[in-house]
């Protein structure tokens, strides 16, 4: 299959041309590299739909996003925190049917390989060795993360379109130590639209013989993250919560994020059962609440004034 | 500049456009052409700016179904480019063709940032927050220039100079006029002595001295007076026509005294408007209803305060106007025994002005303003057309008014967002005349 020109057109990716075309021979652009296509009967029975099922990149987010922006979770911390794992789990709850409730029924992904691409490693699967965690998510050349999709719908028979982006640890961490960085592109790109950020404490990170160096790291990060969400949503979400984390360290990394915006939601997830406590009761908690998420109104503030007639002044800041 | 809002807006919207010059001139092209639209028919400035103002604006909705309509006409295939219809897309092709219009109709600007006021704070758009700030500061700034000037109270008042140039001098016109000699000379001598031609003086001079000198005196007074009566008779002056110049005078008095009058009625109008503002909110007295607001119901209050106060103002007045009204409505007594004073739900609200009698006033003048709810657009248009009085369930008040049928508001929000309303139709129905109420 021939590329097309167009920079931004994905078709000879098997799906269909960006401009909508759904026959490719009908569109310019294409036809400027195949010739042929316009005599050629394409065969009825195929037909090409506009999105893989992969997780989506910059452009491709348009096609979800024309209808309205969806509401965009932002998972930051630092690489093998268990950012993956995360998705994966909320993936694997999700087909079992733990993650919804009547307020928000599960409607559709256009993103279900990318789901799979992820939670493949945690499934178990005869035969085959046993589920182990996701492998590590490399720092890939796009600029910006891939993006994993779900639509839910609301009992007011609204559609709620959810957006979780993939990305890999490294670019937070350049992210934090450098705002600018060109390496952190896709963090930016994520702290400017996350609707709700999850801040990433991994817990055996925080316990482990490099403590220190992860904690310097989640503090810097932290400050990062709650600077950049500018109010939006933002929870603390410890992973590896099996992990016993001595209360001072706790204490502390509650200090890095509570300091800088107070109230913010603590969540513990991990993927064994701790205690009484079963694994998906973490994952579930903490979906519900990004389920909750509701951008709030805008109440603009009265045009400013120059002068000092009251008449014009009253009733403005 | 133009596509100034168009693109932050989908920038917002993570929607990437960069790089993609032919399918921005398309949405470009249909900015403009409903930006046309709009100027040709001010008065669906509301609905477009509801429609825009919402993302959960439904796709079926009149207004979005109208503008995909034009954005089809640009992009015949763009319903295969989104997943589902572009409503996002066509939220910033709305807005942009807003400003576009308002920024040369001051009767849209109006309407639009009234309505935009009323309309963010019920949806879901704080990230949307920066463009919205910026496209309403620009058209309010312009909007409040406006009703500066209709509200301006001048330390003095400037009257031109009197407009009139005095006419060219006359010259009356003289022709000397001589005496006419040789009859003098005839009656001169007649008068000497006997031997005069006609009627001489019958008296010699060295007979009859006594005599003669009696009848030559009396017949020199005669010829001498005749000669000067008919030289003065000759220096009769023309008579000068001065009507002209003298009703260009009064012309030019009585224009400068209106002049005069009217920048003194323009610098004492908003003077007189702003005593009637304080008269109004001290008084807390409807003259509609002849009866103090202090002792009617608190909503019902609210809702009449809205709709005397739009009465009593003009279209273009400042934004301070609804703060003004805000704590007039803020001045009215709570009763503490009442647990909904605080707040109550806009769909219980909007029901009851449906069908009270009290509120038959407001729907007389919303149905003047506004048509029949056809999809999403202002309260007036379900207040003012209760066709069914049944009540509306809670998807259907969503998608008409852009409101929750669950959420609820304080009596000065809901004062003040009436009286946006009516000051939004007001603006886009210049030809409506206002209802006179008794």
């Amino acid at each position: 299959m021939d590329r097309c020109p167009h920079p931004k057109c994905s078709a000879d990716d098997n799906i269909t041309c960006w401009q909508g075309h759904i026959k490719l021979a009908y569109c310019p652009e294409w036809r400027k590299v195949v010739q042929t296509s316009t005599t050629a009967q394409p065969n009825p029975d195929e037909l090409a739909v506009p999105w893989s099922g992969s997780a989506l990149g910059e452009s491709d987010l348009n096609f979800i996003s024309g209808k309205g922006k969806p509401v965009t979770v932002g998972i930051v911390g630092p690489e093998s925190s268990g950012k993956t794992t995360v998705l994966a789990a909320f993936y694997l709850l999700l087909g079992r049917g733990n993650l919804t409730s009547e307020d928000s029924l599960f409607s559709n992904s256009y993103t279900l390989a990318g789901w799979e691409a992820v939670a493949n490693n945690l499934r178990w699967k005869p035969g085959q060795q046993a589920p182990h965690f996701p492998p590590h998510t490399t720092s890939r050349a796009a600029r910006a993360p891939g993006m994993l999709h779900l639509a839910f719908r609301r009992q007011d028979g609204g559609l709620r379109d959810l957006l979780f982006a993939d990305a890999p640890g490294e670019w937070f961490q350049k992210w934090s130590i450098n705002q600018q960085s060109s390496e952190a592109e896709g963090a930016r790109w994520i702290a400017k639209h996350a609707d709700v950020t999850l801040l990433i404490a991994d817990r055996q990170a925080l316990a482990g013989p490099a403590k220190g160096t992860a904690r310097n790291e989640f503090q810097l990060l932290a400050q990062r993250a709650v600077a950049g969400s500018q109010g939006r949503r933002l929870a603390l979400v410890w992973t590896k919560g099996d992990v016993e984390v001595a209360p001072a360290m706790e204490a502390q990394i509650r200090k890095a994020v509570g300091s800088a915006a107070p109230d913010v939601p603590e969540f513990t997830v991990s993927v064994f059962k701790r205690g009484q406590v079963e694994a998906a009761e973490g994952f579930q908690k903490l979906f519900s609440w990004i389920l909750e998420t509701r951008r709030p109104g805008v109440q603009l503030p009265t045009s400013e004034v120059a002068g000092h007639d009251l008449l014009f002044r009253y009733g403005r800041r | 500049m133009s596509s100034e809002y168009l693109m932050r807006f989908l920038e917002i919207g993570a929607i990437d456009l960069k790089g993609d010059d032919t399918k921005l001139e398309k949405l470009r092209a249909t900015a403009k052409g409903l930006s046309t639209v709009l100027k040709k028919a001010p008065a669906k400035t509301v609905c477009f700016t509801m429609a825009a103002a919402d993302p959960g604006i439904a796709s079926d909705d009149p207004t979005i179904q109208a503008a995909m309509t034009v954005l089809r006409m640009q992009w015949e295939t763009v319903s295969n480019a989104y997943a589902r219809p572009p409503v996002a897309i066509l939220r910033a092709i709305l807005l942009d063709a807003i400003v576009l219009a308002a920024r040369s109709d001051d009767a849209i600007s109006v309407a639009f940032v009234n309505t935009a006021r009323n309309a963010l704070a019920q949806a879901e758009t704080s990230d949307e927050e920066a463009v919205w700030r910026e496209a309403v500061g620009e058209i309010e700034a312009k909007v409040d220039a406006r009703a500066e000037e209709e509200w301006a109270t001048p330390e003095m008042i400037e009257v031109e100079a009197l407009q009139y140039s005095p006419p060219a001098a006359v010259t009356a016109s003289f022709k000397p006029t001589k005496v006419e000699r040789s009859s003098l000379n005839t009656q001169m001598h007649a008068a000497a002595g006997p031997w005069g031609g006609t009627n001489p003086n019958q008296y010699q001079p060295n007979h009859n001295p006594q005599q003669w000198s009696a009848e030559f005196a009396s017949k020199m007074s005669v010829a001498v007076a005749q000669a000067i009566d008919s030289a003065v008779e000759g220096l009769a002056p023309t008579p000068i026509d001065l009507s002209k110049p003298l009703t260009a005078l009064a012309n030019a008095v009585a224009l400068h005294v209106d002049n005069v009058l009217a920048s003194f009625s323009t610098a004492t109008a908003g003077l007189q408007r702003r005593t009637n503002l304080l008269w109004w909110k001290e008084a807390l007295y409807s003259t509609s209803a002849q009866e103090s607001y202090l002792d009617l119901p608190l909503y019902e209050a609210a809702s009449l305060m809205a709709l005397d106060l739009h009465e009593q103002v003009p279209t273009y007045s400042p934004a301070s106007v609804s703060s003004f009204l805000k704590e007039a409505i803020r001045c009215l007594p709570v009763d503490p025994a009442d647990a909904n004073s605080d707040k109550r739900e806009v769909a219980v609200l909007v029901q009851e002005s449906r069908t009270t009698a009290f509120m038959q006033p407001f729907r007389n003048l919303a149905a003047q303003y506004v048509q029949a709810a056809e999809g999403r657009g202002p309260l007036l248009s379900v207040i003012g057309h209760p066709q069914n009085p049944g009540t509306i369930d809670a998807g259907q008040f969503r998608a008409l008014v852009g409101i929750d049928a669950t959420a609820r508001m304080t009596p000065a929000e809901w004062g003040t967002y009436l009286f946006r309303e009516l000051q939004s139709a007001r603006a886009t129905n210049a030809g409506v005349k206002r209802s006179k109420r008794k």
